[in-house]
């Protein structure tokens, strides 16, 4: 009987934990694979995985646990993708525009997610990362398992990177 | 210029992986854990039944093999006489079956061996004529058996040539 009543008390733990991180988690998954589908998916694998490790209850921050799993799975999953032949980006509005074809429609956003798309993936994901549900450069590099530094100099360099592609663009423009 | 540049890199990147998901992601994520944490003997029971199914449709759907009706070798044997039927004896025949596993049915032994057959109409006749001329079935008997026996030739005999200058 208090068996029953510890189970049905961890079950219950377990859904406040599916309310309170599944939005985060699908963010995370969402800022590597830019695919709705995919990232709801792997949110359902991770929690899934979650259950059945049964040490859940034992984790001391879960959201930076959740969102390191969550990467993991996300860029599994994007390694199948790739290998498959599919393209990355198929939620963007700027689907099938290339950064020179959205300039031209003045539409700067999806030139900048066009341009990021094109970026290196050990620069795109830190800062896929730092857009994703606000992560700090601390948490990127606990999900990434890479120095904070490290973290910071990835993110600059792609914001620099992004910066003069588009300055060329937009120069191109006037 | 740079401001402007500025501000369209962090919109872009704000942007970037800002989706948020369908609304109930919480339910759909608990529903699948419970629809993939139902007990396992449930499947292996339905699995189980579904192949025993499939056995019993294959044994009945098979079509049966023909049951050849067991053929009795029985020599043809006139109906005995009632009196022959008394002394008779039983007499084991076996018929075979298929796959060996014989079978015993008794048939009545006679005593005369071989078995006394009727007269055929020819045989009637003939003892009637006996009967009514002895004599005659005698001497018909005898050159029957004449004529059926060896033909006799007498030796060739040839006489010899007489020269025409002896004439």
């Amino acid at each position: 009987m208090a068996n029953e009543r510890e189970i049905a008390h961890c079950e219950e733990r377990f859904e406040g934990l599916v309310q309170r991180q599944s939005r985060f988690v699908f963010r995370v998954a969402y800022a590597v694979l830019r695919n709705s589908h995919d990232a709801e998916d792997v949110a359902q694998e991770v929690f899934l995985k979650l259950y059945r490790s049964s040490g859940w209850d034992r984790i001391n921050d879960e959201r930076a646990y959740l969102a390191r799993v969550a990467w993991r799975t996300a860029m599994d999953r994007l390694g199948k993708t790739r290998d498959a032949g599919e393209a990355l980006n198929e939620d963007s509005a700027s689907q099938d525009a290339t950064p020179e074809q959205a300039a031209v429609a003045a539409n700067w956003s999806a030139v900048v997610q066009k341009l990021i798309d094109a970026l290196p993936q050990e620069l795109r994901i830190p800062l896929a990362l730092s857009s994703a549900d606000e992560l700090n450069s601390g948490e990127i590099a606990e999900i990434l398992g890479i120095p904070e530094g490290t973290v910071r100099t990835r993110i600059m360099k792609a914001r620099e990177i992004l910066k003069g592609k588009l300055a060329r663009l937009m120069g191109g423009q006037k | 210029m740079k401001d402007e540049l500025e501000r369209i890199l962090d919109e872009g990147i704000a942007g970037y992986a800002k989706s948020e998901p369908l609304a109930g992601l919480a339910e759909r994520i608990l529903a699948r854990i419970r629809t993939a944490e139902q007990p396992q003997w449930r499947w292996s029971f339905a699995i189980g039944l579904a192949v025993i199914a499939v056995g019993v449709v294959v044994i009945i759907g098979l079509p049966r093999r023909e049951e050849r009706p067991a053929v009795r070798a029985v020599a043809s044997v006139p109906m005995p006489k009632p009196a022959m039927l008394a002394e008779a004896k039983a007499v084991r025949v076996v018929t075979k079956r298929r796959h060996g596993i014989g079978h015993i049915t008794e048939l009545p032994k006679l005593a005369v061996f071989p078995t006394p057959s009727p007269l055929t109409s020819e045989e009637r006749l003939l003892v009637a004529l006996v009967k009514r001329d002895p004599q005659g079935a005698a001497e018909a008997f005898e050159s029957l058996r004449k004529r059926n026996g060896p033909i006799e030739i007498a030796p060739l005999a040839i006489p010899p040539l007489e020269s025409p200058t002896e004439q």
